[in-house]
């Protein structure tokens, strides 16, 4: 059982991706793939958007990751793969538009915890730079376009600070290849097959 | 009789299960462990703040946080055992 998450900025596409990695995975490997996707669609009384309904989503995530772990991992037949729609990580560009933050010394432990620890879980680490499949989500010029230009800029920075985990740039592929989602798969399952024979790629 | 608390029973629970084993080895749940230490010392600092003074922003769902870290710590607890 291995886990590949997917890091990006709301309405890059990272739900579509992961559902679309999902099927051809299933089709094209016979590999048994779930995708775990977004805590709030599920969770609709933490909309209000506060530093604990952020710290939640980081908790919920970790625990959710962990517990669909423990279920597949009894299982001894099939190719388990996990898919994340997001990653714990997706929660700190929000935080940075809270201002002043109540709990600073928070922050900064929960974002070394996930960078240092939590994100070491992951296999590959497929990134979201740009949307995927559409050109601009927001009004030009709109508060909400400026936010999440703002948000993109914070997850690149985050990104460089990302260490011992393989991070694949999912646009360079969809802009250099004609079958991306294909080539995508390839390399997750090049990587499965790596390590079920215990080798770190 | 003493009364199981909820934590304990979640702990049993999970540890009546298999364990699977996992790839990336107990580091990354040693980091979280630690992290999840600075949570509760905020979430008791705003338990203990006087109610005016309680920041809405930490206060406001803060039950529902500490489920979550009760949670992960049972889960992460019975994983290290």
């Amino acid at each position: 059982m291995k886990k590949y998450g997917i890091i990006g900025a709301e309405r890059t596409g990272k739900t579509t991706l992961a559902y679309e990695l999902a099927a051809f995975m299933n089709k094209k490997y016979d590999a048994s793939v779930h995708v775990l996707s977004e805590t709030l669609l599920r969770n609709p009384q933490l909309k209000l958007f506060n530093e604990t309904n952020q710290y939640i989503f980081l908790f919920d995530q970790i625990i959710r990751e962990l517990e669909l772990e423990r279920s597949l991992g009894k299982r001894e037949i099939g190719r388990e793969i996990i898919i994340t729609d997001r990653t714990p990580l997706d929660i700190f560009p929000y935080l940075c538009e809270i201002v002043p933050l109540k709990n600073p010394i928070l922050f900064y432990t929960a974002k070394e915890m996930v960078l240092k620890g939590w994100l070491q879980t992951f296999n590959i680490l497929l990134y979201l730079e740009e949307p995927l499949y559409e050109e601009r989500p927001f009004e030009r010029g709109s508060d909400r376009d400026h936010l999440w230009y703002q948000r993109r800029i914070i997850f690149k920075e985050l990104i460089k600070e990302i260490s011992n985990v393989d991070i694949i740039n999912v646009n360079a592929i969809f802009n250099n290849y004609e079958y991306p989602i294909a080539h995508l798969s390839n390399l997750i399952y090049d990587n499965y097959i790596g390590e079920k024979d215990g080798k770190r790629k | 009789m003493v009364k199981e608390s909820k934590s304990q029973s979640k702990r049993k629970a999970i540890q009546q299960e298999d364990k699977p084993e996992y790839s990336y080895g107990v580091e990354p749940l040693k980091e979280v462990v630690a992290a999840m230490e600075e949570v509760k010392r905020a979430v008791r600092l705003v338990d203990s703040a006087n109610a005016e003074n309680k920041p809405i922003d930490l206060y406001k769902n803060l039950n529902v946080l500490k489920d979550r870290v009760d949670t992960l710590e049972t889960l992460i607890s019975t994983l290290l055992n």
